[in-house]
């Protein structure tokens, strides 16, 4: 609104000047902003048909004319193809691979590996990311309690991020007063915003993580979330006792969803009040479909309760501002087709295969990671092709403090393998930071 | 848009031939793009389209016809696009309660073992068809896609049993006037293009049957694989015409 006030007195004095000197008039972004409403914590509004593009850094007032009106939303971006809001999964390096994040109205499947430890990894990393950029969270779990899953997420790396979240009103009101002298002979600068990294808080994109420290508590109070543990939603006694179609406690997590959707106001088809800014819901569905929701059969006489979820799901987050994370642990499944009609109903699906307990994890190309990632599928809602990676072949590792997805890359010289195996122990005696658990477990010569 | 494949299907793009029973299937990577081919062909062929959409929103038709050049909005607001929102339907077959709502529910059959997909058939016979059950001019049915019934429960016999009543009332031909290209007659005005999936590497015995019916029924079959020597980047796959 200050901002608004501001233009209106300054705008005379641009075309006064102009006049004089007869120059060229450009259409500044802040003719529009006035009629725009404010928006929290960030001092650039795309929805105008003039993109900001100052606020990158540019100097420029030309500027090209976006299509259609992007939503700002603190902690998403648009994606590169264009009209899709994108939300980070919290690992940069799964982000950049499946084209940029998780495309919001769209589930992304994580199939676990077989136990299912790098799954509950990046549920953290996709809840402790939703806390950082301020997202609403909803969390579900039949196994472990939600809460338990909430305490230990990973810590962000930058401290001084978070302190600038809680100074962001000062901040900004000290810049406002700046402002206030207009600047008399370069006017074009005058909306250039002066720095960038107060806004670093919560509307940048994907943060670092240190696993090696959880978040803190206070940090993960600010966050609105709901958390539905299955055993306190539907008593274990009612669990059992379902002879129609449809399994209770999928009819149950999907209205809680509805719920909060509803409540909270992410709904697209209700007409929004202009004062209220829109954010994106987290939806994270820990070890849906394991046994303890009551998936007995292992989807050998095809039960549909759980496809008719995932494709209600599907219609319910369309019309949403949400995203959702889902990890289902496939292997237990013994039907591939079951397995495959799950994954059509989902859009995009990876999966992770860990060497944990494997052959593979003796195996000295795979030495320096901890399992292999596949992408099955990738979204394509809103666009004709679905965003294709460069390959196909990508592995993760988990260091002390980061999870991290590569590419799969062989080691060098592998044929003359029997001297290799001969000098591998020494190698790994000689760097003990690389010994991880992987590696130790595969020769006798150590200790 | 994909000129190369309307020449060798024969398909005149301004003039989209009738009668024809077209079958994508996919295996191994995703056919649907040839859902919208086909469209935006008939869109700017000047078609009545119906589009049974059970895999996706309107919103996803609508941001990919806009790339395409056709403005569903506009079709649907002129009457030409009628849009029958699957996922619509099945959510709210799934949240209402036993008794209540499901009267009306074109997909009751989710719910309801003894239920066929026959409301189904009925909802889209009034989309289509004038009042005394014909079609008003050329109009296309465009299903996507089957699978997701059987997906849903629904038995490869009874949506084996739905697309024959729709192929009966789209195009009355016998099979073997179906089969030459480019030879409509007088009673069929209508024409069908549906998707299954049907993957090479599963065995998946409902989603099989209801492929091998769908084929017997279909008189253009396009067939869309994934590479056998992997994946790469630039080429996505390979089609096949039967």
């Amino acid at each position: 609104m200050l901002r608004g006030a501001l233009c209106t007195t300054y705008c005379p004095e641009i075309l006064k000047l102009a006049t004089q000197s007869g120059i060229f008039v450009y259409r500044q972004p802040s003719w529009k902003r006035k009629y725009s409403p404010p928006q929290v914590g960030d001092s650039l509004f795309c929805g105008d048909n003039m993109a900001a593009s100052t606020g990158k850094g540019g100097v420029t007032s030309f500027q090209k004319k976006s299509r259609t009106k992007t939503l700002q939303i603190p902690g998403t971006r648009p994606s590169s193809q264009g009209n899709q809001l994108l939300v980070s999964t919290g690992v940069p390096s799964l982000d950049h691979i499946i084209g940029g994040g998780i495309v919001v109205g769209t589930v992304l499947l994580v199939e676990e590996d077989s136990f299912g430890n790098y799954a509950r990894l990046l549920m953290k990393y996709f809840m402790a990311e939703g806390i950082m950029t301020r997202h609403p969270l909803l969390l579900s779990s039949a196994e472990l309690h939600p809460k338990q899953l909430l305490r230990d997420l990973p810590a962000p790396v930058s401290d001084d991020i978070g302190k600038a979240a809680l100074h962001q009103e000062d901040v900004s009101s000290e810049k406002n007063v700046e402002k206030e002298a207009t600047m008399k002979i370069a006017w074009r600068y005058q909306n250039l915003r002066t720095e960038q990294p107060e806004l670093g808080a919560f509307s940048k994109f994907g943060h670092y993580y240190d696993l090696s420290k959880t978040m803190s508590s206070e940090m993960i109070d600010t966050a609105p979330s709901r958390l539905f543990y299955l055993p306190d939603e539907l008593p274990l006694e009612e669990q059992g006792m379902w002879n129609s179609i449809r399994n209770p406690a999928y009819v149950k997590l999907l209205q809680s969803i509805q719920d909060v959707v509803r409540e909270g106001q992410f709904d697209l088809t209700v007409p929004q009040p202009k004062d209220v800014s829109r954010t994106v819901l987290r939806i994270g569905l820990h070890s849906l479909g394991s046994p303890l929701w009551g998936e007995q059969d292992g989807g050998t006489s095809h039960d549909t309760s759980l496809p008719h979820f995932l494709h209600a799901l599907r219609a319910v987050l369309r019309t949403s501002l949400t995203a959702c994370l889902i990890t289902i642990p496939t292997h237990l499944f013994q039907d591939m087709a079951f397995t495959r009609r799950l994954e059509k109903l989902c859009d995009s699906v990876i999966r992770l295969e860990s060497f944990a307990g494997s052959e593979k994890e003796q195996n000295p190309a795979y030495k320096d990671y901890h399992g292999l990632l596949y992408i099955k599928q990738l979204s394509q809602a809103n666009s004709l092709l679905s965003y294709m990676p460069d390959c196909n072949d990508f592995a993760f590792k988990l260091r002390r403090k980061k999870f991290a997805v590569e590419k799969l890359h062989l080691p060098p010289e592998l044929q003359d393998s029997q001297q290799r195996e001969q000098d591998d122990p020494v190698a790994a005696l000689k760097t003990p930071s690389t010994g991880c658990f992987s590696t130790s477990g595969k020769s006798k010569l150590d200790f | 848009m994909f000129t190369e494949l309307n020449v060798i299907l024969g398909f005149d793009h301004l003039k989209p031939p009738k009668g024809q029973f077209v079958l994508i299937s996919d295996s191994l990577t995703d056919g649907s793009f040839l859902i919208h081919h086909f469209l935006s062909l008939y869109i700017k062929g000047g078609w009545k389209v119906c589009l049974l959409a059970l895999a996706q929103s309107f919103g996803h038709y609508n941001a990919v016809g806009q790339k395409l050049g056709v403005p569903l909005t506009q079709a649907r607001e002129k009457g030409q696009l009628r849009f029958i929102d699957g996922l619509k339907c099945s959510l709210q077959m799934y949240t209402c309660a036993p008794q209540e709502g499901q009267g009306e529910n074109p997909l009751r059959a989710l719910r309801d073992k003894k239920a066929t997909l026959r409301p189904l058939y009925d909802l889209v016979k009034t989309q289509i068809c004038s009042e005394e059950g014909v079609l008003e001019g050329p109009t296309l049915l465009l299903v996507d896609d089957l699978s997701v019934l059987v997906s849903l429960g629904v038995s490869a016999k009874d949506v084996s049993d739905f697309m024959h009543y729709c192929r009966v009332l789209m195009c009355p031909t016998q099979q073997g006037y179906c089969r030459v290209l480019m030879c409509p007659t007088q009673q069929s005005q209508g024409a069908i293009v549906s998707l299954v999936h049907k993957d090479a590497d599963v065995e998946d015995e409902e989603n099989s049957t209801l492929f091998r019916h769908m084929a017997y029924h279909g008189t253009v079959h396009l067939a869309v694989e994934g590479l056998s020597s992997g994946y790469s980047r630039d080429v996505h796959g390979q089609s096949n015409l039967y």
